[in-house]
């Protein structure tokens, strides 16, 4: 068997014909250079933006949950919506770090490296706000398996230990740290060679440093045999927690009887929602990044294209979701899930069902066009779009299904007030500043793994396939094959 | 160099044979189980019409596979494409056959069928029923059944026509074609499978509803048709043919039977859970009915659809390794129609037939001549149809620019 062939019909995804020492020069010179002024003015604005969001979770906890604007109706609405929008956006990294490894879509390898680092961000994000959430936040280890006596008498077995295992927020607190966890380990192990890269080209205090942090990897052979194993175990593992998280997060709601939100379709339709706001953020990003950073040939259009297409995809599973659900509050023929919908789209809070259906279903349908899927601008709006339109989604799916409940008397209008405001900026601001420090000091795309499909989807490589290719149809007379069709033959 | 080359595969003695006992044999005991359930109307109608879908779906759905991947840059799966491309020629018998046994037999099967059900004045009323009219009503059933398979039937042409014009020449815009005509294929899948689901087998069971229930029945037809597709190439690769597919190809067949089956217990268990937990009567009366009569059987389902693959295949040698394979495929073929058997049957016969002498419902395993019959005779015509149709043309699309991808294939 000779060696494994790629077909020159597929897009390169390194550009520039690029030598694996250039790669390395590429992406390493970043995270070596000194600190820019345009990269201290940056980190500076979104590090006050972050002290902004810790200034007002400090002020929600000195006076209580009173000074947001949710009331007896309405219990859950700004907090909850952020930290679904979080977590569904940390969803991308270890999607396209573990299911497209085991799909084997090489173009991964150029936006892996940050989405992981986003998703990690994104998560710590998201955990915050359930926290703040509960209000005496000292009490927090509720949530955590002890030995203690609230449970009811007489049991003494796993009852005991966790105060209300058959709630499905506690399912989320296992299923958000297990996926927390498993995303650390896997973005941090492919960063070990990367890290231990920098090490060796850098000296004094900084090599020092990376070296500390690259866990004195030597790119023996068994060092990496150890790593293709881990890395392997880990992609195993991450899949279905990758499913599971936002699973588990839409049975917040879905295991209740309130209208709108009893729904069995719930867990894939959020999982697939969660995806398509993770490639927004990734996309809004790295568009950015592969720009300021120089990147353009490690993160080509081809790898924008492909996201696009993830995109389209999601969205549109996502509208058949939306769609599906609408039929079926039609079609139960009851009441209350009639007028559930009837409310979303019609009633006090209609503009945020009509910008959920603008952002999430009607303007992805752009990229169906394969022009639209390659222009950075129309991606760059789109992706800002999917992700105002998600957090409307879950606007939509909390604030109007308890705004109106059964009794007439208690329906109340809900909105927010400067401290919910300010908290959620504040978690971009912290999302921000995180992911600027993590884009200057650490190898923003992942080198070893880039310089892995350099032979398969370098430029330079497919163009050699391809004239290779050409010059043999050419010896067998271009129609080499013909023949094999058997249309004139009977049966 | 690397060199592909067309193969031909010749309609075998053994394969023909096969196809005329399973029918024959089969055909029998589905006769003899007519026979004895004259009175039973509903029974007959339903195992026909689970089964003809079940059949018809698999087809669909390995079109399903070719078109995503097509989408999807699919190198490796090259080599084994025109296997799910001839198993799409069975859409168009199942396509007839779904006509017929929904003109003769949708009264036997369906509730809201009945008469006077919409009528105030009947004593029959449903009001329930009556306010889905406009979705659940003959002619709005028809025009949709007519449409779907129609689409279907249509559109898998066009994907069979294309990939075996490729044959011809070295032709790029083959290949592009293919590309727009999958797109098309997926749209109408995406949104037709749900919408037929909703029509055919959900309405069986008029006053229940689910939203997950069209994407469940899609990964369960996925499922089957995985594992009929696992089964053709280990059977043509152990035959002589299929010279260039290697372990790697069945080692990722293997991941996908069992990635599947685990979406399968996914949905399932999503679906289960939620309604379980809602405990709201409406919902949950579909699986009341379900544990009630056929408790034996719809465990059944779960333990061959995701306990048997997920303890047999989790490791990488089982998944490699043909027989053991093989012997999970046929299981999963046969678990995933049995799933669709029982969404049918407990909707459509309810307890008919499984009274004691006093009147009471009692648990019964519910498979008797026909439904061992049946399946039987159509799982012969199936591999006679889709057997006849890989005869029809090479068996290496050898000029797809990633058929050598596929030939170097190495995990």
């Amino acid at each position: 068997m000779s060696h494994q062939y790629y077909s020159p019909v597929r897009d390169p995804l390194i550009l520039g014909n690029k030598t694996y020492a250039q790669i390395t020069e590429d992406i390493s010179s970043q995270a070596e250079r000194g600190p820019t002024l345009r990269f201290m003015l940056a980190i500076t604005f979104t590090g006050l933006i972050a002290l902004m969001g810790v200034l007002a979770i400090l002020y929600t906890i000195w006076k209580g949950i009173g000074v947001w604007g949710e009331n007896k109706t309405v219990g859950w609405a700004w907090d909850i919506t952020n930290f679904v929008w979080w977590v569904g956006i940390g969803h991308a990294g270890t999607l396209i770090s573990a299911i497209l490894l085991l799909f084997r879509q090489r173009w991964r390898t150029g936006v892996n490296r940050a989405a992981e680092a986003m998703t990690i961000f994104a998560v710590i994000c998201a955990g915050l706000f359930p926290m703040i959430h509960m209000g005496r936040i000292w009490d927090a280890f509720f949530i955590f398996p002890y030995p203690n006596s609230r449970a009811a008498e007489g049991f003494i077995d796993w009852r005991s230990l966790w105060p209300n295992f058959n709630s499905p927020l506690l399912w989320d607190v296992f299923a958000i740290s297990t996926y927390f966890t498993v995303s650390l380990l896997f973005w941090y192990t492919g960063l070990l060679p990367d890290l231990a890269t920098i090490r060796d080209r850098t000296k004094g205090i900084k090599q020092k440093i990376y070296a500390s942090l690259s866990f004195g990897w030597r790119g023996t052979a068994k060092q990496w045999q150890r790593f293709e194993s881990i890395s392997l175990v880990l992609a195993g593992l991450a899949t279905p927690l990758v499913l599971s998280v936002h699973s588990v997060v839409s049975f917040d709601f879905a295991t209740s009887v309130i209208p709108g939100w009893h729904t069995t379709i719930f867990p894939p339709y959020f999982v697939s929602g969660a995806i398509f706001s993770g490639f927004a953020m990734v996309l809004t990003l790295m568009l950015v990044a592969r720009v300021v950073m120089k990147l353009e040939d490690y993160i080509t259009i081809n790898h924008i294209e492909s996201m696009n297409k993830v995109i389209l995809l999601t969205g549109s599973i996502v509208g058949i979701a939306y769609l599906t659900e609408l039929f079926m509050a039609w079609y139960s023929g009851n009441l209350y899930e009639q007028y559930a919908f009837m409310n979303r789209a019609t009633g006090p809070y209609w503009w945020s069902y009509a910008a959920m259906m603008t952002c999430n279903v009607i303007s992805p349908q752009i990229f169906w066009f394969k022009g639209a899927r390659r222009n950075v601008v129309i991606t760059f709006i789109m992706s800002i779009f999917i992700n105002i339109g998600m957090w409307f989604e879950r606007f939509v799916i909390i604030v109007t299904s308890l705004h109106r409940d059964y009794i007439p008397s208690s329906w109340l209008y809900y909105t927010p007030t400067w401290v919910e405001v300010a908290i959620f900026v504040g978690t971009i601001g912290i999302f921000m500043t995180l992911f600027l420090l993590f884009a200057k000091y650490f190898p923003v795309v992942a080198i070893a793994e880039v310089k892995s499909i350099l032979k398969s989807s370098g430029d330079q490589y497919i163009a050699a396939q391809a004239k290779e290719d050409a010059e043999e149809r050419n010896e067998q007379g271009g129609a080499a094959f013909a023949g094999a069709y058997r249309k004139d033959k009977d049966q | 160099m690397i060199k592909p080359f067309p193969e031909y595969y010749k309609l075998s003695p053994s394969v023909k044979t096969f196809s005329f006992v399973t029918i024959g044999v089969g055909l029998v005991f589905f006769i003899i189980g007519v026979l004895l359930n004259l009175h039973y109307p509903a029974r007959i109608w339903s195992v026909l019409f689970s089964t003809n879908l079940y059949f018809t779906l698999i087809g669909l759905a390995a079109i399903f596979w070719v078109t995503s991947q097509t989408i999807g840059y699919n190198g490796w799966f090259i080599l084994l494409k025109r296997i799910p491309e001839a198993m799409g020629s069975f859409v168009k018998w199942g396509a007839l056959l779904m006509i017929v046994i929904l003109a003769l037999g949708s009264h036997s099967i369906y509730h809201w069928m009945h008469e006077g059900i919409t009528n105030p004045a009947s004593p029959d009323y449903d009001a329930l029923i009556a306010g889905k009219k406009p979705f659940l009503n003959q002619g709005f059933f028809w025009i949709a059944t007519i449409v779907y398979l129609g689409l279907w039937v249509g559109l898998i042409y066009l994907v069979r026509k294309n990939s075996l014009e490729s044959d011809k020449a070295w032709d790029l815009a083959n290949y592009r074609r293919s590309k727009v005509i999958s797109m098309f294929f997926l749209v109408v899948f995406a949104v037709s499978t749900s919408t037929a689901i909703w029509h055919w087998l959900m309405s069986v069971d008029p006053h229940w509803l689910s939203t997950l229930y069209g994407w469940y029945c899609f990964i369960s037809m996925f499922v089957g048709s995985l594992s009929t597709i696992a089964l053709i190439t280990i059977y043509l690769k152990e035959n002589g043919h299929l010279k260039l597919v290697n372990d790697s190809h069945i080692h990722d067949l293997g991941k996908w039977v069992f990635a599947f089956s685990v979406a399968w217990t996914y949905l399932w268990f999503s679906q289960f859970m939620l309604i379980w937990y809602g405990n709201i009567p409406e919902e949950t009366l579909y699986y009341r009915n379900r544990f009630e009569s056929y408790q034996i059987l719809y465990w059944l389902t779960f333990f061959i659809n995701f306990v048997l693959p997920l303890l047999v295949l989790m490791t990488a040698g089982n998944k490699r390794n043909p027989n053991v394979l093989r012997f999970v495929a046929i299981l999963l073929v046969f678990g995933h129609w049995l799933d669709y058997y029982l969404m049918v049957t407990p909707g459509a016969v309810g307890n008919a037939g499984y009274y004691d002498a006093n009147g009471q419902a009692i648990t019964n395993f519910g498979i008797g001549f026909m439904e061992l019959g049946l399946p039987t005779a159509y799982l012969g015509f199936f591999v006679y149809v889709v057997f006849t149709a890989l005869s029809k043309s090479s068996l290496v699309p050898i000029n797809h620019p990633f058929v050598k991808e596929s030939i170097t294939h190495q995990t």
